[in-house]
């Protein structure tokens, strides 16, 4: 190994066991005089290289892998927030709306419950029309129940009317439709039509022995039922 | 099974904890030297072990964990930081200046800083894994996966440049005495 060779290794490669090197640098004292040099750069390159590490750095990456990648282990408060998330969901799902149709149903439920036998005022159902920005235009004839329930989240006007034999449920509902709609279920049948208001639904029993036309039905009482300006 | 699953999570939370422990000063300092700036640092270490603690069944050989960690974090630096990263030759020196208290005050270690700062990435990265960490040459050239010979030149380029700064200040102090 000459001179340029060891002075190359070492600058390289200054902690590398050579016996070539040793031998080198033994005979020449210029070679081992650079040896202590670059040795001596060495030193200085590490303290150079040196950097105070955050206080409490490694407690600090333990946390952090903790908080990201921890699995979830059943405590208390994740029990309580199981349950809060499941009666949110329950919440959220009232409130949801559902079809129309299936609203409607619902309310059919509520109506087998609450309608008793009894006239409503003329007066009553103006009121309950009111809500719905209605009026009547000319009498509904019988009506056994009125209320102002929720229908796709928005006010509606329920009724119960009799025509003759027949027994129908009336209902005026903010949502706009552009088409006629019939629905039915194993009870009920019904057809929601476009109205003044926003829309007319009449639903009777699938269980009576006369098959209403149920179009002519709520055109008939569409008619009886105008928008009013508030 | 639900026991058996939180002791294998309890000897796996053991182990990286240990890892943390041993290298994470080491890659802090590593990972100054690669983005050039204290939180940049912090981050890439923080990515690099949340990396790790992912991947850790893979890494089978203990011996192995600092080159693992090493090459993990060259990865992250390289996807993270890259494109945003500070140009040294931009650095403000009354920054550097400031950071006395973090770094070894003095003057000759200061210009040594200053040019370790200036020098390119390709001679500076081995230097910090040989001179830090006392990496071999050939274990450089395989986490770089560059020939053994290129690996040679860098650091030898590297030494010289440094050697040229410290030799220029002491040239300096002869001529002020």
């Amino acid at each position: 190994m000459n001179c340029l060779e060891f002075r190359q290794l070492k600058l390289s490669d200054p902690y590398c066991i050579s016996e070539e090197a040793d031998l080198h640098q033994s005979g020449c004292s210029n070679c081992s005089k650079f040896e202590r040099e670059i040795r001596g750069l060495d030193d200085s390159i590490r303290s150079a290289l040196t950097v105070a590490v955050p206080e409490g750095f490694a407690a600090k990456v333990l946390l952090n892998q903790s908080l990201q990648s921890h699995p979830r282990r059943p405590k208390r408060w994740y029990w309580l927030s199981l349950a809060a998330s499941f009666l949110l969901a329950v919440i959220l799902y009232q409130f949801l709306p559902g079809t129309l149709e299936e609203d409607i149903f619902s309310h059919m439920e509520y109506e087998q419950v609450h309608d008793l036998p009894g006239d409503i005022s003329e007066e009553e159902v103006r009121k309950v029309l009111y809500a719905v920005r209605g009026d009547v235009d000319s009498t509904l004839g019988k009506v056994t129940f009125a209320s102002i329930c929720f229908v796709n989240n928005q006010l509606a006007a329920h009724f119960v009317v009799e025509d003759g034999d027949e027994r129908y449920t009336l209902m005026i509902i903010p949502k706009e439709i552009d088409h006629q709609l019939p629905f039915q279920n194993d009870r009920w049948r019904g057809l929601i039509i476009p109205h003044a208001t926003g829309s007319l639904a009449i639903i009777a029993g699938v269980q009576s022995e006369f098959t209403p036309d149920l179009l002519r039905v709520a055109e008939r009482y569409g008619d009886s039922i105008k928008r009013i300006t508030i | 099974m639900p026991g058996k699953v939180y002791e294998d999570m309890a000897s796996k939370e053991a182990r990286y904890e240990n890892l943390v422990n041993a290298y994470s000063p080491w890659l802090y300092r590593y990972a100054y030297w690669l983005s050039g700036e204290k939180s940049a640092a912090e981050d890439l270490v923080q990515e690099t072990f949340l990396r790790a603690w992912r991947f850790l069944d893979s890494l089978k050989d203990e011996a192995a964990a600092k080159s693992w960690l090493t090459t993990i974090l060259r990865r992250e630096n390289a996807r993270l930081y890259e494109r945003k990263r500070l140009q040294y030759s931009d650095v403000d020196m009354d920054s550097i200046s400031s950071e006395t208290k973090d770094f070894d005050a003095r003057p000759e270690v200061s210009a040594l800083r200053i040019a370790l700062k200036g020098l390119q990435d390709k001679y500076r990265e081995p230097l910090v894994l040989q001179v830090l960490e006392g990496y071999t040459l050939n274990e450089i050239a395989q986490m770089f996966e560059l020939p053994s010979n290129t690996v040679a030149t860098r650091l030898h380029r590297a030494r010289q440049k440094l050697r040229a700064v410290l030799q220029g200040d002491e040239s300096e102090n002869r001529k002020r005495r």
